[in-house]
C-alpha cells in the first residue's frame, strides 16, 4: 500500500475505534426519518384531502421528502470530517499521527479522503431513514412514493455525492479551526442559524437571490435537486414576493466542491503547518 | 553513522523564547544516551524537532544522515515516545497500536508482541481514558518499539512508574542498545537514568553544558566533606584546604572540590590535623549535576 492508502487506512481504523461515528448515524438516521415522515404525512395525499397541504404533485413531495437524507442530515458528514481532525487537536494524538506519518499533506489527504467514505456512509443511512421511512408514509396514505422511478434513483445517487462533499468541507473547516468547541459552535451557528437566515432573507430581493445560489447549503440542495428551503420559493415562485434561483445540479456539485477544496486548501498552509507540541 | 543522532548547531525560538541555543551532539548506536536537563531546559523541543513535529529557526537535526521527514517508513526506523497523554481515552490500546501500525505500514502482528513486551497484554483491551500514569508509559514505550526500529527517543519513560517499573525501565533501556541499536533517553533527574545510561548530554536553558561519559560529570567534581576532630582545629584545616574548599556545612564540615578523599586526608596528615570525618559527598552524581546546572545560573 502506498502513503495514501496507508494514510486512508488508518484514518478509518482511527474512525471506527471510538464512539461517535456510530452515535452520529443514529441520529441522522432518527431525525432524518421523523422529518421525511412528518413532511410525507403534511405534504402527501393525506394533507390533501384535510386540506392542510399545498397539493403538490406527486414528483415534487417525493423530491422533498427523500431529500431530507441531505437537506436535514448533511450536518453530520460536517460534524464527523471536522471531529476527525479537532479530536486530533485535542487529545493529543496528532503527535502519534504525524510520527507514523510525517508528511502532513499526506495526512490531510487520508482525512478528507476517509471523511468522503463516511459521508457515503451517512449518505447511505440517510437514504434509508428517508425513502424508508418518508416513502413508506406516502404509500400508506395514498400517496405515490415513486420507488419505481429513474429519476428517485438519481436523486439519491446526487445525494451520495453531496454527503460525501460535506465530509470534505468538515476536515477543511477542522483544520482551518484546529480548536474542537470553536470548529463545533460554528458548525451549528452556520448551518442552524446563519445560512438559514441567509436564504430566507436573500429570497427577498432578486440579486440576494442570484448571490445566494452560492451558499453551500443552497449549493447542496441544488445537487440532490431538492431541500428544504429551495422548495418555499421554487415550488411556488411567486409566493408571498419570494426571489428564487437555483443552480444546475452539476453547478451545485461544483460549488460544494470549490468551497471544499478552498477550506481544505487554506488548512494546508495556515493550521497544519504548525509546530506540534 | 548509520542509526546515529545528530543535532548540529540547532537553534529554535519561540517569538521571545529561545528554547534552544546552537545546540550541537551525536548519539550513537549501542549505548544509552541520557538527555539530561532540569524542566524547560529545551529537551522536548529538541527532540520534537528532530522527529519533524516542530521546525528549528536554525541549524538541523538528522537520524541516519536524514530528517525524520524525509524517511520512507519512520516507525520501523524511529520509535518515539513523547507524552503519557497523547492518547485517546475513548480508544483501547490495542486499538491505538493498530491503528499506528496500519499507519506506518507496520505488521499486525507486532501489536500482539509489543503489548506482551511492556506487560500489557491483560489491559490491552480497556479503554486508556481508564489507565494509569504508569500504564500509559508502558503504552507509549509499546508504540515506540512497535516498528522495531533501531533508533528510540524516550521522552521521560519513567516519569510516573512505581520501583518496579522503574527499574523494569531500565533493563529494557539497556537491551534494547546491547541490541545496538541507538537510544535517546530525557530525563531531568539524573538518579532516575544514572544506573541505566552510559553517555550523557546535559542542556540549560537550550544550551549544552555537559556532554560525555556519565562517569566523566562525577570525576570532575568530586566533593569531599572534611572536619577536624577537634573544632578547635577547623582553621588551621581551612587554611590547608584552602586551595580546595568551596563551602562549608550547616554543621561547621568543610566542602572540598576537585579532590578526592583520599588526598583530602593526605594534606590533613601533611599538616597534622586528625580528622573527625572524611567522606566523598553520597549524591556525588546528581550533585555534579546539580552543579553544572548552577554553575549556568549564577
Amino acid at each position: 500500500m502506498n502513503a495514501v492508502g496507508r494514510s486512508v487506512a488508518a484514518e478509518l481504523r482511527r474512525v471506527l475505534t471510538t464512539r461517535i461515528w456510530w452515535i452520529l448515524a443514529i441520529v441522522l438516521f432518527g431525525y432524518t426519518a421523523f422529518v421525511a415522515g412528518v413532511l410525507a404525512l403534511f405534504l402527501g395525499d393525506l394533507g390533501t384531502a384535510l386540506g392542510t397541504g399545498p397539493g403538490l404533485p406527486p414528483r415534487a413531495v417525493a423530491d422533498l421528502v427523500y431529500a431530507t437524507a441531505t437537506s436535514v442530515g448533511y450536518v453530520v458528514p460536517v460534524l464527523l470530517g471536522a471531529l476527525i481532525v479537532t479530536a486530533e487537536h485535542r487529545t493529543g494524538t496528532l503527535t502519534p499521527t504525524l510520527l507514523a506519518q510525517p508528511r502532513r499533506g499526506i495526512v490531510v489527504a487520508g482525512k478528507a479522503i476517509a471523511a468522503a467514505v463516511f459521508g457515503l456512509v451517512y449518505g447511505v443511512v440517510g437514504l434509508l431513514a428517508s425513502v424508508g421511512a418518508g416513502g413508506a408514509i406516502l404509500g400508506l396514505t395514498g400517496g405515490d412514493p415513486l420507488l419505481d422511478s429513474g429519476d428517485t434513483w438519481a436523486l439519491c445517487l446526487r445525494a451520495l455525492l453531496a454527503m460525501a462533499l460535506w465530509g470534505l468541507v468538515g476536515v477543511g473547516l477542522g483544520g482551518l479551526v484546529a480548536n474542537q468547541v470553536v470548529a463545533l459552535v460554528v458548525i451549528l451557528a452556520f448551518t442552524q442559524f446563519v445560512e438559514p437566515i441567509l436564504r430566507v432573507v436573500g429570497a427577498v430581493w432578486e440579486w440576494s437571490a442570484q448571490v445566494g445560489r452560492f451558499l453551500p447549503g443552497a449549493a447542496s440542495d441544488a445537487l440532490v435537486g431538492s431541500g428544504l428551503f429551495g422548495s418555499l420559493g421554487a415550488l411556488d415562485p411567486d409566493a408571498a414576493g419570494m426571489h428564487s434561483a437555483t443552480l444546475e445540479w452539476w453547478a451545485g456539485g461544483l460549488v460544494l466542491a470549490g468551497i471544499a477544496a478552498v477550506l481544505l486548501l487554506l488548512s494546508r498552509v495556515t493550521t497544519w503547518r504548525r509546530d506540534v507540541g | 553513522m548509520e542509526n546515529a543522532i545528530e543535532v548540529d548547531r540547532l537553534t529554535k525560538r519561540y517569538r521571545e523564547v529561545l528554547a534552544v541555543d546552537d545546540l550541537s551532539f551525536t548519539v550513537r548506536p549501542g549505548r544509552v544516551t541520557g538527555f539530561l536537563g532540569p524542566n524547560g531546559a529545551g529537551k522536548t523541543t529538541t527532540l520534537r524537532v528532530l522527529l519533524g513535529l516542530v521546525s528549528a529557526s536554525s541549524g538541523r537535526a538528522t537520524i541516519g544522515g536524514q530528517r525524520y521527514r524525509s524517511l520512507g517508513h519512520p516507525l520501523r526506523e524511529v520509535g518515539a515516545s513523547l507524552e503519557a497523554t497523547s492518547f485517546h481515552p475513548g480508544r483501547t490500546a490495542r486499538d491505538h497500536l493498530r491503528v499506528q501500525a496500519t499507519a506506518g505500514g507496520v505488521p499486525q502482528a507486532r501489536v500482539r508482541l509489543v503489548l506482551e513486551q511492556v506487560g500489557l497484554t491483560a489491559a490491552a483491551d480497556r479503554r486508556v481514558g481508564g489507565y494509569s500514569l504508569g500504564m500509559r508509559q508502558r503504552l507509549g514505550l509499546a508504540a515506540a518499539l512497535l516498528g522495531d526500529p533501531g533508533v528510540l527517543v524516550l521522552d521521560e519513560p519513567i516519569n510516573g512508574l512505581d520501583p518496579e517499573g522503574i527499574r523494569w525501565v531500565r533493563e529494557l533501556l539497556r537491551a534494547l542498545a546491547a541490541e545496538g541499536r541507538t537510544v535517546l533517553v530525557s530525563s531531568h533527574v539524573l538518579s532516575e537514568v544514572e544506573q541505566a545510561v552510559d553517555e550523557l548530554v546535559v542542556i540549560d536553558r537550550g544550551r549544552s553544558v555537559y556532554q560525555g561519559p556519565i562517569g566523566g560529570l562525577v570525576a570532575a567534581r568530586p566533593r569531599v566533606v572534611v572536619d577536624a576532630a577537634q573544632p578547635a582545629q577547623r582553621p588551621e584545616l581551612a587554611a590547608a584546604l584552602a586551595a580546595y574548599t568551596v563551602g562549608e556545612r550547616a554543621d561547621g564540615a568543610l566542602l572540598v572540590d576537585g579532590i578526592d578523599a583520599g588526598e583530602a586526608g593526605r594534606i590533613a596528615f601533611g599538616a597534622g590535623i586528625p580528622l573527625g570525618h572524611l567522606a566523598a559527598e553520597a549524591q556525588g552524581l546528581e550533585g555534579g549535576f546539580l552543579e553544572l546546572i548552577r554553575g549556568v545560573e549564577s
